[in-house]
């Protein structure tokens, strides 16, 4: 079962993007929920998802310092982590991909950039079928 | 040879030994006429010779005069001295500087005219150019009545242990250094008050452009955190009609069929506006940023060539969609330049996408050509064209042509600053060349690269940097 984390300190941006998997959900995928830095670790740590959708500015501890807790624990590389920003500039990519990010999308977004950046970050093997990344538009 | 012709003083000699009726004899007379020649030939040299010490004694007296008009136009003090101090001439001066009456000093020691603290010095700086035959200098102070002077001595020492002393007043000078070191103290202090304004000023600036930096990326975030409720929600609401609602519904009906169709519109509407402030936003806090010189440059060895392209490959569909016709004439034979690529991908797109909106029917043709040193890029549409009154003010923020009351305004005016900001950044410049109802020519020149760079390898078309 593909298991979701979707971490962001404004509740209606979680609904959106868990609303945006609604495909994901239906055919299986489990979608997990954090509001700050801390709670997603402690989250990341012990439901070990396969990916992350990832708020950059939060309180207690930011996506960048997660990202970095994430990508230095040898137990967790396998989960994708996608930050989703305000912050589009650059440097500021250049900083999220440094922290070990594996994708980013700037806000604001569509579900469809959340879809497409789900099936770029799961493996092919765990999507449900008929969403595997080659059959993306 | 007859008595008159021998010379005097042999004459003299002669007649004291031989008296007064001397005959030289015969066989003497060559031998007395040697005496009287070399008598003669003496009286010439001597001559000669007092002349040139009456001549030697004038230069010496002229250059005498000189030295003693020298030294009385001197202020200073001047005494000649024996090897103990003792005074044996002086020249006085200016009295005022005199401690004794002039005539006094003669025969009394240097050391015994002042109070102890100077004469020791003196003292001292005798024992020193005794000892070591090198010129010494001493000050020292004296109370002159009543009014305390600043003397500098120069002892120099003269053959046989004498010593020369030329005795300056230099009260004046130590005033005026005083003064020099006081001005000098007061302008370190005004330069320490400036430096201290300066710096605080500099802090304060850094504190603004913090906040500033703060500002710009909270208003970013203050402004995408609602905008992705209203894009985010608008599609998910669309994709739940559509999939879930609207099936449900019998649309038969002319007004449920009308209602359900104004309600397409209605989302699509929120949708494409939703689109426009994120591209205002954009724009407002690219300028922002550009304008504040908080812009994160990059500098790398491009192809302009695969910059137009890429461009091109983001707006094709915008091109398509209006029916319109493209053309390519990449003709610089040198398209590498040094600059951001992204930046530059972002001038490409404005001014086609700026091309596809105010043109109805035609063409656009995107065409390079090198002029000297540069590469200047041109995108020319067959649109509705600029009135010349505008070529200039639509590279200034906000500015769009025509009527904003009548006329709804069809971008956000911020497309072409940025332009603007841009190509000047990249030390090139940008300017438009337009006929109303023919067509505009928007060009920018950009400065090729001059080290003959490598250029980086993309994956085309990447049309935002985490798709690379």
């Amino acid at each position: 079962m593909v298991k979701i984390l979707i971490v962001d300190d404004v509740p209606f941006i979680r609904d959106i993007i868990g609303d945006s998997l609604e495909e994901l959900v239906e055919k299986g995928a489990h979608l997990l929920f954090a509001d700050n830095g801390r709670k997603a670790l402690d989250l990341i740590a012990k439901e070990r998802p396969d990916l992350v959708f990832l708020d950059v500015m939060m309180p207690e501890m930011n996506g960048f310092e997660v990202c970095t807790a994430v990508k230095s624990d040898f137990g967790l590389r396998g989960v994708r982590i996608v930050l989703v920003t305000a912050n589009g500039q650059k440097h500021d990519i250049d900083q999220g991909y440094e922290s070990g990010a594996d994708r980013y999308v700037t806000k604001p977004f569509t579900p469809a950039d959340i879809m497409k950046a789900a099936r770029e970050m799961l493996n092919p093997d765990l999507l449900p079928t008929g969403l595997t990344s080659f059959q993306r538009a | 040879m007859s008595r008159e012709e021998l010379h005097g003083l042999l004459k003299r000699q002669l007649k004291r030994y031989l008296g007064n009726s001397f005959i030289v004899p015969d066989e003497l007379q060559g031998f007395i006429g040697a005496i009287s020649e070399a008598y003669h030939e003496n009286d010439i040299d001597r001559g000669m010779l007092e002349r040139s010490l009456e001549l030697s004694s004038q230069e010496l007296l002229q250059a005498n005069s000189e030295m003693r008009a020298v030294i009385q136009a001197f202020p200073d003090i001047l005494f000649h001295l024996s090897p103990d101090g003792t005074i044996l001439d002086h020249k006085t001066g200016f009295s005022a500087d005199l401690l004794l009456e002039k005539e006094t000093y003669r025969g009394r020691r240097i050391q015994d005219l002042s109070e102890r603290d100077v004469s020791d010095k003196f003292t001292e700086a005798i024992g020193r150019v005794n000892e070591t035959g090198t010129m010494v200098s001493i000050e020292y102070p004296l109370a002159i009545r009543g009014k305390e002077e600043f003397f500098e001595a120069r002892l120099v020492p003269l053959p046989e242990g004498q010593i020369f002393v030329i005795i300056r007043n230099v009260t004046l000078i130590r005033q005026a250094q005083e003064e020099l070191l006081k001005f000098n103290v007061e302008l370190e202090n005004i330069v320490n008050e400036r430096t201290r304004e300066l710096r605080d000023a500099n802090e304060r600036l850094q504190e603004l452009d913090r906040l500033r930096t703060d500002f710009i990326s909270s208003v970013s975030h203050e402004l995408r955190t609602p905008l992705t409720a209203v894009i985010g929600f608008t599609h998910l609401i669309n994709r739940r009609l559509d999939t879930v609602i609207f099936p449900l519904i019998d649309n038969d009906e002319p007004k449920v069929s009308r209602t359900i169709g104004k309600v397409r519109e209605d989302i699509s509407i929120i949708m494409r506006e939703g689109q426009r402030l994120t591209a205002l936003i954009n724009d407002v806090l690219d300028l922002t940023r550009m304008e504040a010189g908080q812009m994160n440059w990059e500098q790398e060895c491009l192809d302009l060539n695969e910059i137009i392209e890429h461009a091109v490959s983001a707006t094709g569909s915008l091109i398509r969609q209006k029916g319109l016709r493209l053309t390519l004439e990449l003709n610089a034979e040198d398209h590498r330049i040094d600059g951001d690529r992204d930046r530059l991908i972002q001038v490409m797109i404005n001014l086609i996408s700026n091309a596809v909106k105010f043109t109805e029917a035609g063409q656009i043709r995107i065409h390079t050509e090198t002029d000297g040193p540069r590469l200047v890029v041109g995108v020319s549409d067959t649109g509705i064209g600029i009135v010349p009154a505008f070529h200039q003010r639509i590279f200034e923020k906000f500015q769009q042509v025509g009527n904003t009351l009548t006329a709804k305004p069809r971008g956000t005016g911020l497309g072409l600053p940025i332009c603007r900001h841009i190509v000047e950044h990249h030390g090139g410049e940008i300017w438009v060349a337009s006929e109303q109802d023919k067509g505009s020519t928007f060009s920018f020149a950009l400065p090729l690269s001059v080290r003959g760079c490598r250029i980086a390898l993309y994956d085309s078309p990447a049309l935002t940097p985490w798709q690379r």
